[in-house]
């Protein structure tokens, strides 16, 4: 049930708990990208082709070698999407939480500058939301690639 | 042909019940070292359950599986109707995968040759055909230099050419390695052309054998499979007179 709670919904209690610091933005980041991370992995493990955990078994694998070696490998592209959705529920997360709970970042200058009327500091705010976002979605993207480069093999030779 | 003596795997009195199916009924079966036996039946006439009992992928209800080897684990790969390669890694490191021989490499592109697939060492199993990757598995499962192959109707999803020549490679390697060899099939005639003796799997039971003749040609071929054929199916037993 908990994982239904919207986490912006946890804003108040965050800030009743923690006040309004890192730690506060942290934690809301942490409780937002917990799940999609934590469900995708969970799917992930959950899909693993059941015939390749019998063949580790019939090659008398142990329980270490049958993660490291099916397991994990297995579960790796539903893990990475689970990462790189969390990327952007944590953008997301950041923004509202610098917003609301905080006295410094990015979305407390966006904030600041509103209250002023600086529609210059307010753009750059979203350009540099819009650059970090772009730079972390292409680290997972050249993770992606570098770690499933078998997915992109295609019949050519065969 | 090999000198077949000792008994390698000997079953005794075997019961296996699902949820109060029955599966396996009091089987009872000596194969001996070197022998290739096939295993052929209707469907759900237990032969793949014998085969994984023997692998040990599940256990008896009651009775016994013995291997005549102080070491059964290592001497016994299986090869399965599927590939069951994994796709995320390359040809040789498939191969390479569960050795524990020091000269893993070397041993592998050895076995890719003898498969005719040394070209294909870097390539994914994506990259390969049907009995490309077939013959990748059982290169795989002669790896770790077994004694005893178990081929669950390895050759049931290949067309007719390759599985011909899937056929031959797997004769040759058992006949050469002195490999003990259990071929599950439904295809009789492919039991008839490979094996050294037919068990016929039906009520839960092996409910009977013919021994094929060595040397044999695609007319004993076809004799034995009817034969084989007609017990399966319950048909009256025809007498044919060979030369």
């Amino acid at each position: 049930m908990f994982r239904n709670i919207p986490h912006l919904a946890l804003i108040p209690l965050i800030i009743l708990w923690l006040g309004i610091n890192e730690s506060a933005k942290i934690s809301l980041v942490a409780i937002g990208t917990m799940f999609p991370v934590y469900i995708n992995t969970f799917h992930g493990i959950r899909s693993v082709d059941p015939d390749l955990i019998e063949m580790g078994r019939s090659y008398e694998l142990t329980k270490k070698q049958m993660f490291f070696k099916i397991i994990f490998p297995a579960a790796l592209p539903q893990i990475l999407v689970g990462i790189r959705y969390a990327l952007g529920v944590m953008w997301t997360t950041l923004i509202v939480a610098e917003t609301i709970s905080a006295s410094s970042g990015i979305g407390y200058m966006a904030n600041n500058a509103e209250d002023f009327v600086d529609m210059e500091t307010v753009v750059l705010c979203i350009v540099v939301y819009a650059i970090l976002g772009k730079i972390s979605d292409l680290i997972a993207k050249s993770f992606e690639s570098l770690l499933l480069d078998w997915q992109n093999t295609g019949r050519s030779n065969a | 042909m090999n000198e077949l003596n000792n008994t390698m795997i000997s079953i005794k009195n075997i019961n296996k019940t699902y949820n109060n199916l029955t599966a396996l009924h009091d089987v009872n079966l000596d194969i001996k070292q070197g022998e290739f036996i096939a295993l052929v039946g209707m469907s759900g006439g237990g032969k793949s359950t014998l085969l994984r009992l023997i692998a040990g992928l599940e256990r008896p209800t009651t009775g016994s599986v013995t291997i005549d080897q102080a070491d059964s684990k290592t001497l016994m790969r299986v090869m399965f109707q599927e590939d069951r390669l994994l796709p995320w890694m390359s040809v040789l490191d498939n191969l390479s995968f569960g050795s524990k021989d020091k000269n893993t490499k070397a041993h592998a592109q050895e076995l890719l040759e003898l498969v005719e697939l040394e070209d294909y060492a870097d390539h994914y199993p994506t990259q390969l055909s049907g009995g490309q990757k077939q013959r990748v598995a059982l290169a795989r499962a002669l790896m770790s230099h077994p004694k005893i192959l178990l081929l669950d109707e390895p050759l049931g999803a290949l067309d007719a050419l390759t599985r011909r020549k899937m056929q031959d490679l797997i004769l040759d390697i058992c006949q050469k390695q002195n490999l003990t060899t259990i071929l599950v099939t439904h295809d009789v005639e492919e039991a008839a052309r490979m094996a050294d003796r037919i068990i016929v799997m039906k009520d839960s039971t092996n409910s009977y054998e013919e021994d094929c003749p060595k040397n044999r040609n695609a007319g004993q071929i076809g004799i034995v499979a009817d034969r084989v054929l007609g017990e399966i199916l319950d048909e009256k037993r025809v007498e044919i007179k060979t030369a």
